[in-house]
């Protein structure tokens, strides 16, 4: 492989620059609450048998 | 920096887990101390030498912190400037007006303290092991800004031709669905029906010849509501963002949407900025050898076959 073919493989495309807006979730991002009560985040729950690890929160 | 000894640290009892690619061992006085929930016990672990270490010690009441509030969840934990560099407070109603437990760790988690109040515990004894939701979480989410990892909102899937997909979404996206329809079809594996860690390999599991820079998705104990949990990594091939609509539809994201629909569903420390620039670098990482894909799928079986018969 020559050096051309070289650099044109790491050459990245260009991608003009644009604005996107990306909805962020805070309630989910931050952890602490328990999903079996109704809140985002902790997968972990009372439907496996095993108690919730969260308890009293 | 990896831990010390087991024999240096003059502990009674320890143990070991691993997540992600994270080695923690915990150290105290008994056995309950160093117990692991069973949601964790899967990814118990022996080894000689740990990421992080962490002594559980048991003190008479812990009164509210001193230090610069630097985060507060809202919910049930607050962060703080502390000794040897940061403090999370955990609090419960339940558990009365002073926290109940509090991890104090070096801004390098790599070592630390958890400590156990124990006059909130006299007042409701509880069995549960001192390392649990959130702080087993926090601390690994932390950790991952150390390395080149994160934690995504997903389900991981192994499929049955071994071609492994990761979906991704918000609560209420599908993920469960995704999960349920997968195993309802296929013999598979789900890493975890929620969280997956996803990184490159730390250098201890790298065999000779390994790309260090392939990507891994990595099973978590914080599963979903189809409590899907295993110690597991596999190569991360392809990731798709989930999302309800019609015709089970693929669309490519360009590398710039990429990054930004899967920070929106990753678990990162956002209360320092070195921790969000960490973030950042690694997905353009992904985004620069894992393709990734908008899906609009209807919930039913034709949702899977589409994923497994699609080629770009």
């Amino acid at each position: 492989m020559d050096l051309d073919s070289k650099r044109t493989e790491s050459k990245r495309t260009y991608e003009p620059p644009q604005l996107t807006t990306i909805s962020l979730r805070p309630e989910e991002a931050v952890l602490g609450a328990c999903k079996v009560f109704g809140h985002s985040g902790g997968g972990i729950s009372q439907l496996c048998g095993l108690g919730c690890p969260n308890a009293g929160s | 920096m990896l831990t010390k000894p087991i024999d240096e640290l003059n502990a009674l009892a320890h143990s070991g887990l691993g997540i992600g690619g994270v080695r923690v061992r915990l150290y105290g006085g008994s056995d309950a101390d160093v117990a692991l929930m069973p949601t964790i016990e899967p990814f118990r672990i022996e080894a000689n030498a740990f990421d992080i270490d962490i002594q559980i010690e048991w003190v008479g009441n812990i009164p509210h912190a001193q230090g610069c509030q630097m985060f507060d969840s809202g919910t049930t934990w607050r962060l703080y400037e502390a000794e040897p560099g940061l403090g999370f407070d955990v609090s419960s109603a339940v558990r009365g007006p002073n926290p109940f437990t509090r991890l104090l760790v070096d801004r390098g988690f790599s070592s630390g303290t958890l400590q156990m109040n124990e006059e909130c515990f006299s007042v409701l004894p509880s069995a549960a092991p001192p390392l649990g939701y959130p702080l087993d979480e926090l601390l690994i989410m932390h950790r991952l800004t150390q390395e080149r990892a994160i934690e995504l909102h997903g389900v991981g899937i192994v499929g049955p031709n071994g071609a492994t997909n990761l979906f991704v979404g918000h609560s209420g996206a599908g993920k469960s669905t995704t999960a349920r329809l997968w195993t309802a079809l296929h013999k598979v594996e789900i890493l975890s029906d929620d969280r997956i860690i996803v990184r490159e390999r730390p250098a201890r599991e790298l065999q000779p010849g390994d790309d260090p820079r392939q990507i891994f998705m990595y099973g978590t104990p914080w599963h979903g509501e189809g409590c899907f949990a295993l110690p597991q990594r596999a190569p991360l091939q392809r990731i798709f963002i989930l999302e309800h609509g019609h015709g089970n539809l693929f669309t490519r994201l360009t590398r710039s949407q990429m990054v930004g629909e899967l920070f929106a569903r990753a678990f990162v420390p956002f209360h320092r900025h070195e921790y969000v620039d960490s973030a950042l670098s690694f997905l353009e990482r992904v985004a620069d050898t894992v393709p990734c894909y908008r899906y609009s799928f209807e919930p039913d079986e034709r949702a899977v076959e589409r994923v497994l018969n699609f080629r770009e």
